[in-house]
């Protein structure tokens, strides 16, 4: 008891002093700001307003967080970092771990005033305006100005709204101080500690400005607000599941510091081209997924197929483009890195084992067959959770597309399998002609090239035939029939090199 | 008994190689010199030591565990590695009390008694940004020594003393030597290292030669 009132009592005596009271007069004049255009909308649109129109966007107001709020905790925070960082203290807490936590509560100690004198001024700001537990009919109207209007949607009370806030901004915080504490014991070095934080109030003032709604998730400034983050997650589940796992992130990475990384950083790095194949994966669904809000109706089944659009020569944009390339050549990528190690180093001492390359290739590339197969019903299944995740409709049906759902799933799948199978076989055939790697990659960037507007007008050049954007063009049982001869055509080539050279 | 045992240790620290394959065993009950010019390598060598920096190449074993496996930093290690940070708007003491309230295994008298040992006034109120290079120095040396750390790693313990302060220190370390502490200094004085150390290190070309 008597330890919550000494803190109690430093914190009040730290709050008087000078540098705080400029922050409670900034804060201060900022309100009186808001209230005004509060009464003035509240006038031309001749609704009321009440006190919680004042404080919740005080909480929220994204020029007062990016511009003042963000710079000052990050100030506070480098600070704390830098003066907390100090050998004697380290090992006395025994690791960098705990001193990660250590440092935090040092700078919840330094920004406690910063935190309780916003919350307190929102409050205060509220005098003089009519007091209600409940929305006013201003917070419920949407205009111009109005920030709010998407919090009455998701909350009841607007004091859960509050509660929930003052929980974000806490979280928000202790994120940016644990962000700059884990950077700092992995650099050591003050000037790049200055330099992320100058780029994360870069960031935070060009993101929130700049990026897309369904990009805001990537700006610091979307975890202050609640506001925004219902506005970017829509649902406040969606929310927690995204703090969850960017808490979860931190802990894991908070876990990893004390470990010599040298010894795992080899196996990371076997690991990581994959890891940061599924990210981009995942997060172009994600992008997907979320333009898509725009409409009620659509289902999962449009994330997923829009997901997978790709391009041709009549529909050609460059997010579809690039997201096409990654998916599929990334993924062909991969099997080629497998051939030219399957080819190159292997090839003699297995295929004197199997004394016959058909049956060598097929040992292999039934795996390979599987793969795609699984490939695909992976990157449906990724697109189909996270529109679930996205609270879209689970209805089965597509609304994107003309097509019949059973038409796309077939062309999904059945030309999806047959145009990576083709991509393999024309890898495999470079790898053994040219035994060298780098001709694979020559390849994928000529696949490339072949996919950009002009090249396919009459849907005959075989590559991102697999894409849902050549549905609105062709039938599918037609781009089967291309793919196939293709396939065989290439499967042919094959038979003909094995016959021809049987030296590697 | 080994204390600490470097196995194949190799580092390059901001670019430059320090050392090449060293070996090193410190036993209990030592006190141990490391020498060399200014940028051979000892600080690097003592922060291998407590875990801050991680060798190259090469193991490091504390007390039977290796450092960067199950711990980060060793328990019951005494440091002065590069110049302390204080907090300084607060006293000598109360920068002590600060530090000592993290493990909690000693208490005011105990905190008082270490600054009267090392030759500074528990009671002042004098702030450490008031204070001299000396009593900087002899605060460091207090925080180092207050929880009975069974480890002592001294880099340059003894820069800034008057010839008083000098003596009374080296007369505390042989002390801690008699009850078993376990020291290791580096010191530009060779008079220090010659009274002090039962073994000798210079850190040349990469290596470290016993002297």
């Amino acid at each position: 008891m008597a330890t919550i009132i000494t803190k109690m009592n430093h914190l009040l005596d730290e709050m008087i002093r000078m540098k705080w009271l400029a922050v409670a007069v900034v804060f201060y004049f900022y309100g009186m700001m808001l209230k005004k255009e509060i009464a003035l909308s509240s006038g031309e649109l001749g609704v009321a307003f009440n006190n919680w129109d004042i404080s919740l966007r005080l909480l929220n107001d994204m020029y007062l967080i990016v511009y003042f709020i963000i710079p000052f905790v990050l100030f506070l925070s480098s600070r704390t970092v830098l003066k907390d960082f100090d050998y004697q203290l380290l090992i006395r807490l025994g690791s960098y771990r705990r001193w990660v936590y250590h440092s935090l509560a040092s700078f919840w100690a330094k920004a406690s005033p910063l935190f309780t004198l916003w919350i307190f001024l929102s409050l205060f700001m509220a005098i003089g305006f009519p007091f209600s537990w409940h929305w006013s009919s201003l917070s419920g109207t949407s205009y111009a100005t109005n920030t709010l209007n998407g919090l009455a949607a998701v909350f009841e009370f607007p004091f859960l709204a509050l509660a929930v806030q003052v929980f974000l901004i806490a979280f928000a915080f202790s994120l940016m101080h644990m962000a700059l504490g884990i950077f700092y014991v992995l650099v050591q070095h003050k000037a790049f500690m200055y330099l992320v934080s100058a780029v994360i109030f870069l960031v935070s003032v060009i993101g929130f400005k700049v990026l897309p709604n369904h990009l805001a998730f990537l700006v610091p400034p979307t975890y202050f607000s609640l506001t925004k983050a219902v506005e970017l997650f829509q649902s406040l589940w969606l929310l927690g599941l995204s703090l969850s796992i960017i808490g979860g992130l931190y802990y894991l990475c908070i876990r990893f510091l004390d470990v010599n990384k040298r010894r795992y950083l080899s196996s990371f790095s076997l690991y990581f081209p994959v890891v940061g194949y599924v990210t981009l994966c995942i997060l172009g669904i994600i992008a997907v997924g979320n333009s898509l809000k725009e409409s009620d109706q659509a289902s999962i089944w449009d994330v997923w197929a829009m997901a997978f659009t790709g391009v041709s020569t009549e529909y050609f944009s460059y997010l579809p483009f690039f997201y096409y390339i990654i998916v599929f050549f990334g993924f062909v990528y991969g099997v080629q890195v497998f051939l030219s190690r399957e080819v190159e180093q292997l090839g003699y001492y297995k295929i004197i084992r199997f004394q016959n390359l058909g049956a060598w290739m097929w040992s292999w590339m039934r795996r390979l067959l599987v793969a795609i197969f699984l490939f695909l019903i992976g990157l449906m299944a990724l697109a189909l959770m996270i529109g679930a995740l996205l609270g879209r409709e689970t209805d089965f049906q597509v609304l994107m597309f003309p097509n019949p759902l059973t038409e796309i799933i077939y062309h999904f799948f059945f030309n999806g399998f047959l145009q990576v199978a083709l991509y393999i076989n024309i890898v495999f055939i470079v790898s053994w002609v040219s035994k060298e790697s780098i001709h694979g990659m020559v390849l994928i960037s000529i696949f490339m090239v072949l996919m950009l507007p002009g090249f396919n007008v009459a849907g005959l050049v075989p590559v991102g035939l697999n894409g849902m954007a050549y549905l609105v063009e062709y039938s599918p049982y037609y781009l089967s029939l291309v793919l196939l001869g293709f396939n065989l055509f290439a499967v042919s080539m094959i038979h003909v090199l094995f016959k021809r050279s049987l030296k590697i | 008994m080994s204390v600490i045992t470097m196995k194949g240790i190799s580092k390059s620290y901001k670019g430059m190689r320090l050392f090449d394959g060293v070996d090193l065993n410190i036993e209990k009950g030592k006190i141990y010199g490391i020498i060399g010019p200014n940028g051979s390598g000892k600080s690097v060598l003592f922060k291998m030591m407590c875990g801050f920096v991680f060798p190259d190449q090469g193991t490091i074993e504390v007390q039977g565990s290796e450092l960067g496996k199950s711990k980060r930093f060793p328990d019951g290690f005494g440091i002065i590695i590069d110049r302390p940070g204080y907090m300084a708007n607060k006293t000598g003491f109360e920068n002590l009390k600060e530090l000592a309230m993290i493990q909690n295994k000693v208490d005011d008298n105990k905190i008082a008694q270490t600054m009267e040992l090392v030759g500074l006034q528990p009671q002042a109120k004098q702030k450490v940004k008031n204070y001299s290079l000396g009593m900087k120095q002899k605060l460091a040396i207090a925080q180092a020594i207050m929880e009975d750390q069974q480890v002592l790693i001294l880099d340059e313990a003894f820069n800034a003393l008057d010839a008083d302060s000098v003596e009374n220190i080296r007369k505390l370390l042989i002390t801690y030597k008699k009850e078993g502490r376990t020291i290791l200094i580096t010191s530009h004085n060779q008079e220090d290292i010659n009274l002090l150390c039962d073994e000798v290190y210079r850190i040349n070309r990469q290596h470290l030669e016993l002297v």
